[in-house]
């Protein structure tokens, strides 16, 4: 029994270790209510691209919402760097859509897209 | 995003992680390794480190490094062990610098040892005079090993014919005012002989002894809780803490 614990634990917890840290890709994925990231960016992209400008900036918050569900889940194994940076796009896209510009809210939104899809593996 | 508890938990993940792995890589004293080892040892931990507070990056791209240093340096451990041609070219050889009471220039110059150097590593063996060094042998982690000239040896028991008693290594049967009875069994002694040899030092009770050891011979050494020192000497030269 000592025997087997000598070598289960450690195999346990180097399991444990990689779970935390490579599971941000999982953990990304919707798992509750109002964490959909994903979907919110499409949804807002919709918005921007029709110009209904006060449904962009209310599920522009829903977003921001959904972020901050989901980085709480991610933030073990993700890159600080990456999750800042979502943080800023989530922002600015916020004053984009509230001055109604759609060239630089489509370029936020876009470049937030690649941030999302930069938390991998 | 918590960074104080991002940081906690890639803490006890480098934590464990540096622990196991050091584990794994064996039980080398710091006195044993080899220049390189020593550079290994560094560059694992910094990496563990990193690991730790470098949060720009993510932490399973560090705990792969941590990894793939470990397992290389298992990789030269082994090729170390089996292959004694590959262990001299990694590891290197020992090379004499004193033979015969000569010392050996040209083979200082490879090494870019400094005679100053070899001087001071006499020293610290508490050699003066170079007159006493037959062979001067510097290993592969950097330290001399001295053979002195047969004259200059220090006189053993054997030299002069002595019989000494036997001395092994002490067995413990009590630490920490706990009597440990597998080590009692193990000498071939009860508790009762341990309470009556107790009772023998005006000691009532195995909780009063801090250590008591048997050695081969039978000797028993006892140290209590008390001491009952009246005058301690204090080396410490200020009146503060030591």
């Amino acid at each position: 029994m000592a025997k087997f614990l000598y070598y289960c634990i450690p195999m346990v917890m180097i399991i444990g270790f990689v779970l935390i840290m490579a599971s941000s890709p999982l953990l990304k994925q919707p798992m509750g209510k109002n964490d959909n990231v994903e979907k919110y960016i499409k949804i807002v992209n919709r918005n921007i691209i029709d110009e209904k400008w006060t449904d962009a900036a209310k599920n522009q918050k829903q977003l921001k919402s959904a972020w901050e569900k989901v980085v709480r889940r991610i933030q073990f194994g993700a890159e600080r760097d990456e999750m800042n940076d979502i943080n800023k796009n989530i922002a600015r896209l916020k004053g984009y859509i509230k001055a109604n510009d759609k060239a630089d809210a489509l370029a936020e939104l876009s470049e937030l897209k690649n941030h999302w899809y930069n938390i991998r593996f | 995003m918590n960074e104080t508890l991002v940081v906690m938990v890639r803490g006890i993940i480098g934590f464990f992680t540096l622990l196991l792995l050091t584990r794994i890589l064996g039980k080398q004293q710091i006195s044993q390794l080899t220049f390189f080892d020593y550079i290994l040892g560094i560059t694992i931990g910094s990496i563990a480190a990193s690991l730790t507070t470098d949060l720009t990056t993510r932490a399973f791209p560090h705990w792969i490094g941590l990894i793939v240093w470990v397992i290389l340096g298992l990789l030269l451990q082994g090729i170390t062990l089996k292959w004694r041609r590959g262990s001299k070219f990694l590891d290197g050889e020992p090379t004499i610098v004193i033979m015969n009471g000569r010392i050996m220039d040209k083979a200082l110059k490879k090494m870019r040892y400094r005679v100053a150097d070899l001087l001071e590593e006499l020293r610290e063996k508490g050699i003066f005079d170079l007159n006493e060094v037959e062979y001067a042998v510097l290993e592969t982690n950097g330290k001399l090993s001295v053979l002195k000239k047969a004259a200059n040896q220090p006189i053993t028991p054997k030299d002069l014919n002595l019989s000494v008693p036997y001395k092994g290594i002490s067995t413990e049967l009590i630490y920490d005012g706990v009597v440990i009875d597998e080590n009692i069994k193990a000498v071939n002694r009860d508790r009762a002989w341990l309470e009556a040899e107790l009772k023998k030092r005006y000691i009532n009770h195995p909780s009063q002894v801090f250590l008591a050891l048997l050695d081969p011979n039978g000797q028993l050494f006892i140290d209590k809780y008390s001491d009952n020192q009246k005058n301690i000497i204090d080396i410490g030269d200020y009146p503060g803490p030591n």
